[in-house]
């Protein structure tokens, strides 16, 4: 799995999920993917290109229980179709209510 | 089975999981299996894996097997590594009949990883996993089978205090289940994907059929009914999407409540 440090001074890093495939479900991916944040980054980008489908389960793990930490980085999605930005956007809802 | 005259995904895939969990438990130890008398059900049950996956010895196929076009045969998922991979081929393959557009492939994908993750969180089922699935184009539905040999439903939901006295028997375990989050693990933000797979299905018209041991519930476009008189031996779930209609899983995440004035957000 690579991530990508676009500007270490303004300390973003893009992670590209689809590294792990089309589909993407597990809340043991989704761990996998949310301890690669780096700390102390000030902006998370994933990348969606080439992701298919993702579960609510997969959505928790990541931007869920990301936008649940006390110093959460920025978190910007690109590339995603609007059933998984949609989503991501209840994953945070629900871990946010 | 020489009085059987038709078979189901449904029914392949219950009896191959009934057959597999009793020689796994030391209750059957070989035997034979009577063939149907109908060569073209003995053709179907090969190709869909029901004699190779019991490891049945067969005469050689009389028949040329290619890609599975608008059905998926049994197979097994060994573990949560295996589910995306297994789950996409057998979305790959009922496409071939079904046409569902990006939007409506993506959310069956979705709903089958969540259910078929669930029998790895919480079935323990001996077998682990048997999948199977069908799109019947004139029907314009597609019908996918998850099938375990585990605990049940109501077991695994006994392990949290708060939940016994809702779960007085199978069917109301099966019930609960389905409600949003309704978890074992303590965590109540959890306990989503068997919502939202219930909701999607509802939304779409289709069906959703749990059998868990001795409690069964049928979800279906007039509402939610209790099945009586069976048992299964670990958990069943027989997803029945319209492929008519579109999947749509926008529409029940929207229903959260997103923070949009949070600009810690870019999406």
């Amino acid at each position: 799995m690579t991530t990508t440090a676009l500007a270490s001074n303004e300390n973003i890093q893009t992670i590209h999920l689809s590294e792990l495939g089309p589909d993407l479900s597990g809340r043991t991916r989704g761990e996998t993917i949310r301890g690669l944040v780096e700390p102390g980054v000030t902006e998370v980008v994933f990348d969606c290109t080439g992701v298919e489908s993702m579960s609510p389960s997969f959505a928790d793990e990541v931007f869920g229980k990301l936008a649940a930490q006390p110093q959460r980085p920025h978190i910007k999605i690109i590339n995603a179709s609007q059933d998984i930005l949609a989503l991501a956007r209840f994953a945070v809802s629900e871990r946010l209510s | 089975m020489s009085s059987v005259a038709f078979c189901s995904p449904t029914g392949i895939t219950i009896l191959a999981a009934a057959i597999e969990d009793l020689f796994l438990r030391g209750a059957l130890n070989g035997g034979e299996i009577w063939m149907p008398r109908s060569p073209l059900l003995q053709q179907y049950l090969q190709r869909m894996n029901f004699f190779s996956e019991l490891r049945v010895s067969m005469p050689p196929e009389s028949f040329e097997r290619r890609e599975p076009k608008g059905f998926y045969p049994v197979t097994h998922i060994q573990d949560e590594e295996g589910a995306p991979a297994a789950t996409r081929a057998l979305a790959d393959a009922v496409q071939e009949h079904a046409h569902l557009d990006e939007q409506s492939l993506g959310a069956l994908k979705s709903c089958l990883n969540e259910v078929v993750e669930n029998v790895f969180y919480h079935a323990q089922s001996p077998i682990e996993a048997l999948v199977c699935a069908q799109a019947y184009k004139k029907k314009k539905r597609t019908e996918l089978v998850i099938a375990d040999t585990g605990r049940g439903i109501r077991a695994a939901l006994s392990e949290v205090p708060e939940y016994q006295e809702r779960i007085a028997d199978d069917c109301e375990a099966i019930k609960l289940a389905l409600e949003k989050n309704v978890t074992t693990t303590g965590d109540v933000k959890r306990g989503i994907g068997l919502w939202v797979a219930s909701e999607v299905i509802r939304l779409n018209e289709g069906a959703l059929l749990i059998l868990s041991h001795d409690g069964g519930l049928l979800v279906d476009a007039d509402g939610a009914h209790d099945v009586d008189d069976h048992f299964w031996p670990g958990t069943l779930v027989v997803i029945e999407f319209r492929t008519d209609r579109p999947i749509n899983t926008t529409t029940v995440y929207d229903s959260g409540d997103f923070p949009d004035d949070d600009d810690s957000f870019g999406f």
